[in-house]
């Protein structure tokens, strides 16, 4: 396939990731907040804008978080880059740029996606639409999905779009399990029966759609070191880091010219293989540095992949 | 029928749908009787569907303007146009002997001149054309054909003539559009289609895969089509011709020439491209060779072209052919090359470059349509009859400044086919607000000729949507409709295989259509492996 259409193709399944993420999230915090009435609202809504990494966009504009301010930055602000409205545009330009590589179907329901996301932005998204926006969307996505698996050649196209999501989707796992660090528990404050018994840690597991993944698998109470463990090494979690990098190591073994990025994404992996769970579990600010560490990692495999199968001149997405 | 939606209906000239008595034209009745079991609800639902659907596929055109381009839906009217295959066979005939002889014409010109030396067309007239292309005196192009995809637009004069109003040879666009309007018919009005015995518009996308490659020496070529980008106003048919034919659509930066040879900038390195369809002008296609500062195209494709490792459709400089002051001697090309009598009309034309003429046309400009000889889109034309003192002195000087731009033909009364419109009814009653209207259309079928010859069924109608206009250009307002060459069986059934028997191009001297070889698929097999094999 064409380096400009697989980039065009690889774009457009990270802004459908992210949407899907960045949704799912807001529903699954705004359900923990209403369990947790007594949380100032700073501090109940600044982890959203932490965990999409918009801390800085989002201070220029405002100067307290707030579930107005923070909903309306994610979804409908054109200032925020990574809102569900641009990165809607961005998909709509990068389906029109690869348009001829799609199965019809699959065409109509990302333009349908795009076209619902503009309609329903054109008035603020009230509290009491937010929820069925939100889930429309996520519906949405999972059709999209669908027909990706179901209608598109498993090719080169198909592998660029699933490379683009497990790096995205990566990127957020790491991003989730990095908020509690800064807002709440660890495993050492635990003894007894805690009133919201890790509520935290149960949230970033839902923010991923890995709860009930967790107990059925784990079959322990949720706490931070079976959470880290589950989310960071896991091989057969979509959420999971390890699940993600080893499935875009696949992907990679169908290309030509693939060693420079394999070799990232090894280095990743054992960089996960390395993570001392129990230490991190307990130490916020090393968990952090970790987390961080692994994201420069992910920035490192998709520089590697755009420079090998990429035009070399970075086009506006 | 006093009740029926069409007694109140009135053409001002020629409808395609009813006759001067106001009777249902032979092949447009069942249609016309159908629509009429319609109510006003129903026929509002119908056209909402209409446009859900155009929505729902992403059926686009994109308009400039200030604001940037702008994606505007395909404007449909759900009341398609009726031809008769009767007369369609007969059109259709016309048309393939038209674009034949334009191909001799523009081979003729860029080797033997044979038509310049004999005087029958002016020498003057080609070598002052700035669409005949020094660059391609000599090619020998596969077939010897360099027009492979031609777009004549027809009109129907009052009498009922269908006449030829422009061949276009660079790079005509429509024919997706004529394809959806299809589906889409198909999808609101399903009902409709097995009462009317209406022929199928969708073997062209397979007709123009074989047509292209064709132009190739490999076995299994890789084809591309090449846009000058997604912000291009016809990007939408660049990308749903290339999804429809398997090829790739490419842009400019995705092409690279070495060793004369093309390749495309794949993510497994270079890959060789046989055949480029392209859908950007001659002036952009090469920097190398033309417009230096073009980033459309590719530096070195001229090269790789006339190097024949590369076939080009349409081939660069078939636009020479394409202009309004050759179309006046296309009847003589047609004797010229063929020696047969033209069989569609050509609209008689006055050249302004001939003293006498030009001083009739400019004191006629007031029921003259003046025309430069090298615009589309309807772009830069004066119609006299609706054209202001003003405009009148302003193409006056246009055409004392450069005559041998210009042309002039008698303002036709263009034929009407009835559209549904929103009437301002009085009384506000919403049942009321739907009614059919007799507009202007065109009509636009689309010619192939490489090893072999096709042309659409029907073609795209484009419909001017404004009451009295003449202008169809989508970008100007117009909509369109389905075109239905209705086959109800009138004719001897020995006629009744599209097999005109003609014999193009191909030196073999087998038939040459592709349609006939595609009504009867074992003869169509055992002629591709025979053309395969010499």
């Amino acid at each position: 396939m064409l380096s400009r259409v697989a980039e065009n193709v690889y774009w457009l399944s990270r802004y459908l990731e992210r949407i899907q993420n960045t949704a799912r999230m807001i529903n699954v915090h705004d359900r923990l907040l209403m369990d947790l009435p007594d949380v100032h609202p700073h501090d109940a809504w600044m982890p959203l804008i932490s965990i999409s990494g918009l801390n800085t966009q989002y201070l220029e504009h405002f100067t307290r978080a707030n579930e107005t301010n923070v909903t309306s930055f994610l979804i409908a602000d054109t200032r925020n880059p990574g809102s569900l409205v641009n990165a809607s545009v961005a998909i709509k330009n990068n389906l029109r740029s690869s348009r001829d590589i799609f199965p019809k179907v699959l065409y109509q329901k990302i333009s349908s996606l795009v076209r619902y996301i503009r309609q329903e932005t054109e008035q603020e998204i009230k509290k009491a639409n937010r929820r069925d926006f939100l889930d429309t969307i996520e519906r949405q996505l999972l059709e999209i999905s669908g027909a990706v698996h179901a209608s598109l050649r498993h090719d080169q196209a198909y592998r660029f779009m699933r490379m683009a999501s497990y790096l995205e989707r990566a990127d957020m796992t790491s991003r989730v399990l990095d908020t509690p660090s800064t807002l709440l528990s660890t495993d050492q404050q635990q003894s007894g029966i805690l009133p919201f018994e890790n509520r935290d840690w149960a949230a970033a597991l839902k923010a991923v759609s890995a709860m009930q993944m967790y107990r059925r698998h784990v079959r322990q109470p949720v706490s931070a070191t079976g959470c880290l463990n589950f989310l960071l090494n896991d091989d057969q979690l979509p959420a999971a880091c390890c699940f993600c990098l080893l499935r875009l190591d696949r992907c990679l073994e169908n290309f030509k010219h693939n060693d420079v990025a394999r070799t990232e994404v090894k280095q990743l992996m054992e960089y996960l293989a390395s993570a001392d769970i129990t230490h991190l579990a307990s130490d916020a600010s090393a968990r952090h540095n970790y987390l961080d560490q692994f994201q420069l990692g992910l920035i490192n495999v998709g520089n590697a992949i755009a420079t090998t199968y990429f035009p070399p001149v970075q086009e506006p997405a | 029928m006093p009740n029926s939606r069409w007694s109140k209906y009135k053409s001002p000239c020629y409808d395609e749908l009813f006759t001067e008595q106001n009777t249902p034209r032979h092949a447009a009745a069942a249609l016309t009787a159908w629509l009429d079991t319609l109510d006003n609800d129903t026929l509002a639902k119908r056209r909402l569907a209409a446009e859900l659907a155009i929505r729902q596929m992403g059926i686009t055109f994109t308009v400039y303007s200030d604001k940037g381009n702008i994606d505007r839906e395909w404007p449909l009217d759900i009341i398609p146009r009726v031809i008769d295959a009767n007369e369609w066979r007969t059109v259709e005939r016309g048309l393939k002997q038209r674009v034949r002889a334009l191909n001799r014409f523009i081979d003729d010109l860029y080797n033997d001149q044979a038509i310049l030396n004999d005087g029958i067309v002016p020498r003057d007239l080609i070598e002052t054309s700035a669409n005949f292309l020094p660059e391609c005196v000599g090619m020998k192009p596969p077939h010897n054909v360099w027009a492979h995809i031609c777009g004549s637009d027809l009109v129907r004069d009052t009498d009922g003539t269908l006449y030829v109003l422009e061949d276009n040879l660079r790079v005509p666009s429509g024919v997706s559009y004529m394809i959806e309007n299809r589906e889409i018919m198909k999808r609101c009005l399903p009902e409709v289609f097995s009462q009317c015995q209406v022929l199928p518009v969708d073997s062209y996308t397979s007709n123009l895969r074989r047509m292209l490659a064709s132009l190739s020496d490999v076995a299994n070529p890789m084809l591309c089509v090449l846009t000058p980008g997604e912000y291009n106003s016809a990007y939408f048919e660049h990308a749903f011709l290339a999804q429809e034919i398997g090829a790739e659509l490419v842009q400019g930066r995705d092409l690279v020439v070495k060793d004369d040879k093309l390749y495309m900038r794949d993510v497994d390195g270079l890959i060789k491209v046989d055949v480029v369809y392209r859908r950007v002008d001659d002036a952009f296609i090469d920097p190398d060779c033309f417009n230096k500062d073009s980033t459309l195209g590719v530096p070195g494709l001229m090269r790789a072209w006339r190097a024949g490792n590369v076939a080009i459709a349409n081939a660069p400089g078939a636009g020479v052919a394409d202009d309004k002051v050759v179309y006046s001697y296309v009847p003589d090309i047609i004797e010229y090359y063929l020696n047969e009598k033209p069989e569609l009309a050509s609209v008689p034309t006055y050249r302004c470059n001939d003293p006498d003429v030009r001083d009739y046309v400019i004191s006629n400009l007031d029921t003259l349509v003046v025309k430069p000889a090298n615009e589309s889109g309807g772009y830069g034309m004066l119609i006299g009859p609706q054209s202001t003192p003003e405009e009148q002195a302003q193409m006056r000087q246009h055409i004392l400044d450069n005559p041998r731009n210009y042309i002039a033909q008698p303002t036709l009364s263009i034929s009407t086919s009835p559209t549904i419109t929103d009437a301002s009814g009085t009384d506000n009653r919403e049942h009321d607000a739907l009614t059919f209207a007799a507009r202007h259309v065109d009509l636009r079928p689309f010619i192939l000729q490489g090893e072999q010859m096709a042309v659409t069924t029907g073609g795209l109608t484009r419909v001017a949507l404004v009451p009295g206009s003449l202008v169809v250009n989508s970008s100007q307002g117009g909509g369109s409709k389905d075109t239905w060459v209705v086959d109800n069986g009138t004719m001897d059934s020995q006629q009744q295989r599209y097999d005109t028997g003609e014999h193009g191009l191909g030196a073999d001297g087998q038939s040459t259509d592709l349609n006939a070889s595609q009504t009867n698929r074992s003869d169509s097999l055992n002629q591709q492996q025979s053309n395969k094999q010499e």
